[in-house]
């Protein structure tokens, strides 16, 4: 069960306009990387975990991802709030504009779809613990070249913090594999 | 644990400092102009009693950025720890840790929505009126903008 609360996890102030760097942000929205993919993957592989614990994890870190695609697709409505075709056109985001306008729309920065071929769900904890390890540090090696593409301070402030949650969850997973393979060893004596 | 940490959002154990990430940086959407065409409507310049427009509400102090960001900081610490001691559930230090951090996110929403707006709709309507409609929703919530 889910409660929408009427905020963002944090602040999100945008003071400038820059469909550009919109475009670029878009793909931790919609990208392969991005938070659309990290909230249904962990949110489904969560079903089939092998014990509460890692019910629990991937629910809790499943739900922040959701908060995180809020706070990612707020960003992207700030920088082009009330932007119009000319503007995009000049930031060379006319592409997007014919299609979507103003409207935030979950692609990747190259413009493909999201897809939920970029996750997967195997009801094997190990493989399925494995790939959210290596999404995290995907999604961070994102930020961080999201990082190397603005100098929007307000931007960055928000980018970062997104980042270091990627840190954060890597951790917390990283701590239930490793749980799950001294089980597997307990078994095994 | 205390490595994974992001100290950055760690909340004073006492009232709410609105001191939320030690500088008042945050900038306001209330410089924009309003939009008639994209359907938008900035809050900010609506509901901004300032009428100066510039900067941020932020560097004023006001009651309600500093407790949109006591709340956001409080409801941050518990999330945070909810993460680690899903992972480290035999750490009691952490459990109070977290229950700490909830009984101020939940006081800090408490006072937050007796001033402004509901923050979930089960806490709407108790006015008589359909008071969830009220607020910003993201992407027009940021706290800077607010009186
Ligand atoms: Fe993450």
């Amino acid at each position: 069960m889910f409660v929408f609360e009427k905020r963002t996890q944090i602040p999100v102030c945008i003071k400038n306009k820059n469909p550009r760097l919109a475009g670029i942000i878009l793909s931790q929205y919609g990208g392969p990387d991005g938070e659309l993919s990290a909230s249904l993957r962990y949110l489904s592989q969560r079903f089939t975990m092998p014990d509460n614990r890692g019910k629990a994890l991937l629910t809790d870190i499943g739900t922040e991802e959701l908060a995180h695609l809020e706070i990612v697709g707020s960003i992207v409505a700030q920088l082009t709030d009330c932007e119009g075709a000319k503007s995009f056109d000049k930031y060379g985001t006319g592409a997007y504009y014919v299609d979507h306008a103003n409207a935030v729309y979950p692609a990747s920065a190259a413009g493909v779809p999201f897809t939920a071929a970029y996750i997967q769900s195997k009801a094997d904890p190990i493989a399925d613990i494995a790939e959210d390890l290596a999404a995290e540090q995907k999604a961070r090696a994102t930020y961080d070249n999201i990082l190397r593409m603005s100098d929007d301070p307000d931007v960055n402030e928000v980018i970062k913090f997104l980042r270091e949650r990627e840190v954060v969850h890597f951790q917390r997973f990283g701590e239930l594999l490793d749980y799950y393979q001294s089980q597997i060893k307990d078994c095994q004596k | 644990m205390e490595n994974n940490m992001n100290r950055r959002y760690v909340v004073s154990g006492q009232n709410y400092s609105g001191n939320f990430n030690g500088n008042n940086n945050m900038r306001s959407n209330s410089n924009q102009q309003s939009c008639p065409n994209c359907g938008n409507q900035n809050s900010s310049s609506n509901n901004n009693s300032h009428n100066d427009n510039q900067g941020c509400a932020c560097d004023n102090n006001s009651s309600f950025s500093d407790l949109m960001h006591a709340i956001m900081e409080a409801d941050f610490y518990a999330q945070d720890l909810k993460l680690y001691l899903d992972t480290h559930p035999d750490d009691t230090r952490a459990v109070e840790m977290f229950r700490e951090a909830v009984r101020q996110y939940k006081a800090t929403r408490k006072v937050f929505e007796e001033n402004f707006y509901p923050l979930t709709s089960d806490e709407a309507g108790k006015n008589g009126t359909w008071d969830w409609i009220e607020g910003n929703f993201p992407p027009d919530s940021c706290p800077c903008s607010q009186r």
